[in-house]
């Protein structure tokens, strides 16, 4: 098994920006979400994890561009960012989009969670926002609860997947959380998504070495924008 | 093999001067804006003489933004050169009108302050450390420059853990500071003419080559 990589596109006000730490108001712009997507595309990525950053911070949405950028991409499309109820999500899987990313809804809301991995199963996959142990919902700015409670709630209701994002780590290049995503991957037998951290090939390469404990895929932004290493090279690292 | 090297036809004219420049490395040199030419090249030249908004206009009727962004991801690389490496830049502002550029970094090209412009001839540049662009040329080099506008404030944030290497920078001075090169990754570019700077510009041009897969 090969480490899946996902090139991050997180979009805010119509714009492909990357944040520091998932605060709101540290954007950096890098131009067009569609065109970012298409080059990621073109450049290998199997997967392109498309972010609604302002419906995910809760002022406003880019719903109908990020329904564009999907359907013109050839690849598979997790969705994430603001999907917490029924016309969101409905909204978000009608895209077209292999997978959706659900946050905060999942926390705040177990009946709902419970319900649409229920009826979405594969489609559906729980972020985990992670400090320390406490998962931070709302965005990122809110703490959530206990990440072994709530992995515990969720591994009882069948969720399929689960992306592990370090908040602490998102955005600052400073490495992923290994011991955090090995010790979920012991608690759960579903594939886990790593997010947030990766700096540099080795990063990549620590985390092909966690593909036989459940690491299934990476999403990289930052250090591809940054051109830290391109994607052909990322490709090559976890081959 | 013989690399190939496509140099980006859209419009901007004087694009001989650099195919000449280039061909004399032994590269085989095409001068086109066809599409699949310049996203399967080794290396990628884009040239740009004149006003900022001209160029976009002219880069963006071949695509030029996308073919540029599309080799970037895929780690092949590309040489801005003059206007060429203006565009590269978010936003350029002539006479008080914003055009939006490439954005492939922030930043603005405005025009410059000085006693004289257009800031016209020989002139030397402060490199960074570790510049493989300007290797083997020490600190006394000359390059030529044509130019009334440049980005005189380099605005990418530097990365707080301090782990990726940010982008090379190389500044010159006519009245003010301003960008004369940058080198990130696959994307080099430079504000002076190498195909216009002597020895000096095939030395640099040499050393791009030489970065190509």
């Amino acid at each position: 098994m090969t480490l899946t990589l996902l090139p991050a596109v997180d979009v805010a006000d119509g714009q492909a920006v990357r944040l520091v730490q998932g605060e709101a108001g540290t954007e950096t712009s890098y131009g067009s979400p569609l065109e970012a997507a298409l080059a990621w595309q073109e450049a290998g990525a199997e997967w392109i994890h498309l972010v609604d950053l302002d419906a995910a911070f809760g002022r406003g949405s880019n719903r109908e561009l990020l329904a564009e950028v999907t359907g013109r991409l050839e690849v598979k499309v997790e969705l994430s960012g603001g999907i917490r109820d029924d016309a969101s999500l409905e909204a978000a899987l009608s895209t077209g989009c292999a997978r959706v990313n659900i946050g905060t809804a999942a926390l705040e809301n177990p009946e709902w969670c419970r319900r649409i991995i229920g009826a979405y199963g594969d489609r559906i996959a729980v972020g985990l926002d992670v400090r320390g142990t406490t998962l931070a919902a709302r965005g990122w700015t809110r703490e959530g609860g206990d990440l072994w409670e709530v992995l515990e709630r969720l591994e009882k209701d069948g969720c399929p997947r689960y992306v592990v994002t370090d908040v602490t780590k998102d955005g600052t290049l400073r490495g992923p959380n290994t011991e955090l995503l090995r010790e979920v991957c012991s608690r759960t037998d579903k594939p886990v998504v790593a997010s947030g951290g990766v700096s540099s090939l080795d990063d990549l390469r620590a985390l092909a070495a966690l593909v036989p404990e459940g690491v299934e895929g990476a999403i990289v932004g930052k250090a591809l924008y940054a051109r830290a290493f391109t994607l052909q090279q990322a490709l090559e690292a976890v081959r | 093999m013989t690399k190939k090297i496509v140099i980006l036809d859209y419009g901007s004219g004087n694009l001989r001067s650099a195919e000449r420049a280039v061909a004399r490395h032994g590269v085989e040199v095409t001068v086109t804006p066809d599409r699949d030419a310049a996203l399967n090249a080794d290396g990628l030249i884009v040239p740009g003489v004149g006003a900022f908004a001209a160029c976009m206009e002219g880069l963006l009727s071949v695509r030029g933004d996308q073919i540029i962004a599309r080799r970037l991801a895929g780690g092949r690389p590309v040489l801005g050169i003059c206007v060429g490496m203006q565009i590269l830049f978010a936003k350029g502002i002539e006479h008080g009108v914003t055009t939006e550029g490439c954005a492939e970094w922030p930043g603005t090209v405005e025009r410059l302050e000085a006693p004289v412009v257009p800031h016209m001839g020989w002139n030397t540049v402060e490199t960074p450390e570790g510049t493989r662009l300007f290797s083997g040329l020490g600190p006394g080099t000359r390059f030529y420059f044509v130019h009334s506008y440049a980005v005189r404030r380099w605005e990418l944030p530097a990365d707080p853990s301090g782990l990726i290497k940010p982008p090379l920078v190389t500044w010159s001075e006519h009245g003010d500071r301003f960008v004369a090169a940058v080198e990130n990754g696959p994307l080099c570019a430079t504000q002076f003419h190498p195909e216009k700077s002597g020895d000096a510009g095939a030395t640099l041009l040499e050393n791009w080559l030489a970065t190509l897969p």
